[in-house]
């Protein structure tokens, strides 16, 4: 964003980094588990999750390719092809998400006894009506209204029209723009729910997400109010993405 | 449950922070710097190293490590037994194997004994069958003319005037809370006016570093802010930026050390011209 001062352009480094749609906030990609190996135990099923490096993995000794972001310090979200999992390495859990299977895993990681263990929510975060912004005007309103139910609103683009105005400037969603979603939502314990939205994109131009998003997955902390997670399904391959909470009520 | 009532501790610059990285543990480093005295830094586990001047012995620390790319770390720790305190700020930049390294120091000025002094030597890292790189991190212009709003946490934001290679100014709009918790004491200031310097790490990657020096000369204890120095590792390609502090605080009448880590997310942001152009009262 450049302004005019005296006929002369002042350069400013600040920008809306639109190259990067709904995943400019991505953290830093974090490489802590590579060399690692975790064994993962859930209703008598195990999965092996093998790290060989920064950029490959094994899981159940079919190779793909994983990135990482890390949310707290022992929490952790990770995408290995169409698949992702949250990783809570203090308590041991490992809460994965499978391409084609209809409802998370929820697994322990071998070697960890957990006092407590993750579990699918009732209507734990029922009331709660959060803004996340993944980049610079870019966002979604989640509206947990019922167990199981989301109603959701994209943000849409603004779009400069000169004399540092933009067209939408200010704009907010309508209940029109709200669709509502199936939702499958994991309480992993303290501040931490995992949030898997089966994703119906709002029809119309301009929203700041792809049409083609199929799911969202968020691994939400309530206590610093940040998120990371990943849209799957569009065409442009995943998005990972990071962002912070406002709350609208 | 409505989870913005979540029961979370107060947080103030430090809720946006991304968590520590700890992937750099079981990694030595050798830093051939510039000021003449060459460092070795050893990562010994997720939080405590060991660090030397080149040829002397090693000494412990215990360090806090956050990423502001995938290759490019600010590694930052506290010197063990030094009084008054000091602290080393490293940016490790391993993408092109060169390292900053921001000595601060409180206790050098004897008018103002809780200033902190910061000093820069900018350097290579040594890498195994590669010859050491001739480019460095740099002293910046080329920060001037941004204009950014930061997210602190869920209420506060600010937005920052980077506009001198000396100084920035800052400012907020009363619905950020910054209104109510830090705007008293730059109230009584002539201006938000501080003291500032610029490094260049990369295309869209700078260290940002203040001193609340006018705020401890002007106001003295009757701020609760006590010369802090802040560096930022600002990310201008995702728009977000990791830090810390380094300086004193004033709680319940006594002077206590103040060290945060501290991030927050950003977007361009229009200001006031006439804020923008006023005069810095406390330059020539």
């Amino acid at each position: 964003m450049n302004s005019m001062y005296g006929g002369v352009y002042i350069p400013n480094l600040a920008n809306d980094a639109k190259q990067y749609g709904i995943g400019e906030y991505r953290f830093a990609h974090n490489y802590e588990f590579a060399g690692k190996t975790f064994k993962i135990c859930a209703d008598g099923k195990e999965y092996t999750l093998h790290f060989c490096c920064e950029h490959g993995v094994e899981f159940n000794g079919e190779k793909t390719e994983w990135e990482c972001e890390k949310l707290e310090k022992t929490m952790y979200f990770v995408r290995f092809g169409a698949n992702c999992a949250a990783i809570d390495l203090e308590n041991g859990l490992a809460t994965l998400v499978l391409d084609g299977e209809e409802k998370p895993v929820l697994g322990v990681i071998d070697g960890y006894e957990p006092k407590e263990k993750q579990a699918i929510c009732t209507d734990d975060m029922v009331g709660t009506f959060v803004r996340w912004v993944f980049g610079v005007n870019r966002y979604v309103n989640h509206d947990y209204c019922a167990p199981g139910k989301i109603r959701s609103a994209w943000a849409r683009h603004t779009v400069h029209i000169g004399g540092g105005r933009s067209f939408r400037d200010g704009w907010q969603p309508t209940d029109a723009d709200y669709v509502e979603e199936d939702a499958v939502e994991v309480k992993l314990g303290g501040a931490y729910y995992l949030v898997i939205v089966d994703a119906k994109m709002p029809e119309g131009e301009g929203y700041v997400a792809p049409a083609d998003v199929k799911k969202l997955v968020l691994l939400e902390d309530y206590d610093r109010c940040m998120t990371v997670g990943c849209a799957f399904g569009s065409e442009g391959g995943p998005i990972m993405m990071a962002g912070y909470a406002m709350f609208l009520n | 449950m409505n989870l913005k009532n979540y029961p979370r501790p107060f947080y103030a610059i430090n809720q946006f922070c991304q968590p520590q990285c700890t992937e750099l543990a079981g990694r030595s480093f050798y830093f051939d710097m510039d000021g003449g005295y060459d460092y070795e830094l050893k990562v010994l586990t997720g939080d405590t190293c060991e660090w030397n001047i080149a040829g002397e012995e090693p000494k412990k620390a215990v360090y806090e490590c956050l990423k502001g790319d995938d290759t490019t770390y600010m590694f930052d720790f506290d010197i063990v037994g030094a009084e008054p305190r000091q602290n080393f700020f490293f940016c490790i930049d391993l993408e092109q194997s060169l390292v900053t390294l921001v000595r601060c120091y409180i206790g050098r000025n004897p008018k103002f004994p809780l200033l902190v002094a910061s000093e820069y030597d900018f350097g290579a890292i040594r890498v195994e069958g590669q010859p050491l790189p001739k480019k460095r991190h740099c002293l910046t212009g080329e920060m001037m003319g941004t204009t950014v709003e930061w997210h602190w946490n869920i209420t506060m934001f600010t937005q920052h005037n980077y506009y001198s290679p000396a100084y920035y100014r800052i400012t907020w709009p009363q619905y950020s809370s910054a209104e109510g918790s830090i705007s008293p004491n730059f109230e009584v200031l002539a201006a938000s006016d501080e003291i500032s310097q610029y490094v260049k790490i990369k295309d869209k990657m700078y260290l940002y570093c203040l001193t609340e020096e006018m705020m401890e000369r002007e106001l003295g204890d009757s701020s609760p802010f006590r010369s802090n120095n802040m560096i930022f590792l600002q990310n201008y390609d995702r728009m977000y930026h990791v830090g810390r502090t380094f300086g004193s605080i004033m709680m319940d009448g006594k002077v206590v050390p103040c060290r945060t880590m501290f991030g927050s997310f950003g977007n361009p942001v229009r200001l006031e011209y006439n804020w923008l152009t006023a005069e810095n009262p406390f330059t020539v």
